[in-house]
């Protein structure tokens, strides 16, 4: 195939091949989704927007979503469900907000499995999703095409097809899987099992598993570095963060929480990979990991049973979701200090910013 | 000439995938021709030991912990299987079946004693092959004082945290056909992942899981999870190791104690009322879970003893 045009592929490698491929390892930098980012860290990456500073809460005793304005630091609406609700992203083009729904009957799919659909201009449920056994968390592409949900007691992962709201694939992970994050070029989506130990990581183009690591005790949730190259998992009973090598999958370190009484659960990166900031819930505090030396440098008192946590879009506040005390911890990341207070209802359990 | 520009990168990548589909179809008879069985993924092996000293009610408590064991070995060789290793588990009749198949390298690991006697004798088994001993039902404290063994490991609570555990209880509220007892395990459990557990449990024996059965399946996920991080340390030493620790669904990080190897753990008050259709609930957790008291290790000891009193002294066993 004649080329037609001139391309300077970047990198060593790519600057000793040639041709066609060059060019083809040159495009895997370049196809859609890859630079959009995910999960907690694409989220603050984006540009402005006109839309009001909204966060999404989802209360899990409270069988609905707290809408926040984060300007205001109030509730202005209240979106009722009917189901337990526990997990909760944004649509990478933030006109939607999608939540993890779970019937009151366990090991088995029940009408109140699913993850609901909520569009974020008219806060109502537009659609749901069959998302297999009690779904728990999740994690929506950058492409914003596809969705990877938990079903803890099937011990399995379904792939959903976000267009058709279809489960086109269910993967093996561990026994009891829970935290589900995608890594910011969408190619790798990592499950946590809670009652394994492993974080199960699946190929998202193959919809393969590539890789099982053992973990510290009773991974809970997961959040990578901007860059892809580092993976951060929660591990509530060890009390700990696991940083994960995403090459070569291995443990690069277990960095003690609380000095490992924390209980860990929610966990965010900043926008600049250099801070790591962890809920640790019955510890009712906040850690903050410098990324390059595993070192938590700083101990921030919350609300009650912090689990989810979000950045705010600017990357200069931390809210966090907690449980016990039905409330949103406000954080400066500037100053470490919280700011404010914002009661929501009751169960917060995670965090959902739309950008 | 004109630089590329977005429609020419996705003209061309589509040729290379096509090339690269080609070229992997052609090799394919060839690559199925190079392969070779992969060999047998290293295993852990389990022997179940269910004798005791006899009784019906032991033999309802040998059975729930045989339950256990099954349940526990088929999640950890569910969880074996994502790392390239497997577990097997095979019951052994009595003490002279466990000690012949410890001595020939059949079983990595002995789980079972219901009686203070055989779980000596499993102890002394266990030791004579360097392989831990899971003790699933002897409370004696004797077991973990003059007469413990190195290679015993208790995840039976003992009479004292039983005794501790009933006294820190308190006297919650009974009427008067209440009664308060302790118990390892309540299938009523929730949090921590113990309402999966119990589902899981139940959805395989068609019962919720009695503290037996917990004490069962714990000792296969604590084998397991040893076998899985203990690299080249000897299994009974790295269990035995004052970092390692394990989930049990208490909630609570569980470790064994250095000095007498008993399973540090919280236990429940369970009140029982109303006769013959007997209704119970938890209603607390002994040790309660603290956050900014003293760390759990510390805790839990409150209701086993401290190390200066135990009178265990490590032998050659």
């Amino acid at each position: 195939m004649p080329l037609g045009c001139v391309v300077r592929p970047a990198g060593r490698l790519a600057g000793r091949l040639t041709g066609r491929l060059a060019l083809t390892l040159a495009v895997t930098t370049l196809v859609p989704g890859v630079t959009a980012g995910s999960g907690h860290v694409a989220a603050q990456q984006g540009g402005p927007r006109s839309r009001p500073a909204l966060a999404f809460v989802s209360a899990e005793r409270a069988h609905a979503i707290s809408v926040v304005d984060l300007r205001a630091r109030r509730v202005v609406a209240t979106i009722p469900l009917d189901a337990r609700p526990r997990g909760i992203q944004a649509s990478p083009d933030g006109r939607r907000v999608y939540v993890a729904l779970s019937d009151a009957a366990p090991n088995a799919q029940g009408r109140g499995d699913a993850i609901a659909v909520v569009d974020v201009a008219t806060r109502r449920v537009v659609a749901r999703y069959d998302a297999g056994s009690d779904p728990e968390q999740f994690a929506v592409l950058p492409s914003g095409r596809r969705l990877y949900a938990s079903n803890e007691d099937a011990g399995t992962a379904s792939a959903i097809d976000v267009p058709s709201g279809k489960v086109v694939g269910t993967l093996v992970v561990g026994i009891e899987p829970e935290g589900v994050a995608a890594s910011p070029d969408g190619r790798r989506v990592y499950v946590t099992s809670e009652t394994s130990n492993t974080v199960t990581i699946i190929d998202t183009r193959a919809d393969r598993v590539v890789a099982n690591v053992l973990v510290d005790l009773r991974p809970r949730a997961t959040a990578f570095s901007p860059d892809g190259r580092r993976a951060y998992v929660t591990a509530e009973v060890g009390g700990s963060l696991t940083v994960l090598d995403t090459r070569t999958h291995r443990v690069l370190a277990t960095i003690p929480l609380e000095r490992g009484e924390g209980k860990p659960v929610g966990v965010v990166v900043s926008p600049d990979g250099r801070r790591v900031y962890v809920a640790n819930g019955r510890a009712n505090t906040v850690s903050v990991v410098d990324a390059a030396t595993h070192r938590v440098v700083a101990t921030i008192p919350v609300g009650r049973r912090p689990w989810g946590v979000a950045l705010t879009a600017d990357g200069r506040e931390l809210l966090t979701a907690n449980g016990g005390s039905n409330d949103l911890s406000v954080i400066d990341l500037a100053t470490h200090r919280v700011v404010a207070t914002i009661p929501v209802g009751a169960g917060p359990w995670g965090i959902a910013i739309p950008r | 000439m004109r630089r590329c520009d977005r429609r020419d990168f996705l003209r061309l990548a589509a040729g290379a995938a096509a090339d690269a589909g080609a070229l992997l179809a052609a090799r394919a008879p060839l690559l199925r021709a190079l392969e070779v069985p992969a060999p047998p993924a290293p295993t852990l092996r389990l022997g179940f030991v269910p004798a005791h000293a006899g009784g019906a009610a032991a033999d309802a408590v040998v059975e729930a912990a045989r339950r256990g064991v099954e349940l526990g070995a088929a999640e950890a060789e569910q969880s074996a299987r994502l790392l390239g290793r497997a577990v097997a588990w095979r019951t052994l009749a009595d003490v002279a079946a466990a000690r012949t198949a410890v001595a020939a390298r059949e079983v990595d690991v002995l789980l079972g004693g219901f009686d203070a006697a055989t779980c000596l004798a499993l102890a002394d088994a266990a030791a004579a092959a360097g392989v831990p001993f899971f003790n699933l039902g002897c409370r004696a404290d004797a077991l973990r004082n003059a007469d413990c063994r190195r290679h015993a490991f208790h995840v039976e609570a003992s009479e004292t945290m039983y005794r501790l555990a009933l006294e820190t209880a308190g006297n919650p509220p009974s009427g008067p056909t209440g009664a308060v007892r302790i118990v390892l395990w309540h299938p009523s459990l929730a949090r921590f992942g113990a309402d999966q557990l119990n589902d899981r449990y139940r959805a395989r024996h068609g019962e919720g899981m009695p503290a037996a059965a917990w004490a069962g399946w714990m000792a296969a996920k604590v084998a397991l999870e040893g076998w899985l991080r203990a690299g080249r340390t000897p299994l009974v030493d790295h269990l035995a190791r004052p970092a390692t620790q394990f989930d049990g669904h208490k909630g609570w990080p569980l470790s064994f104690r250095p000095w007498d190897h008993q399973l540090r753990q919280p236990l429940y008050a369970v009140l029982s009322a109303g006769g013959a259709a007997r209704v119970e609930r938890v209603t607390r957790e002994v040790p309660a879970m603290g956050v900014a008291e003293a760390p759990s290790r510390e805790l839990l000891d409150s209701i086993a003893g401290p190390a200066s009193a135990s009178a265990c002294r490590w032998g050659a066993s």
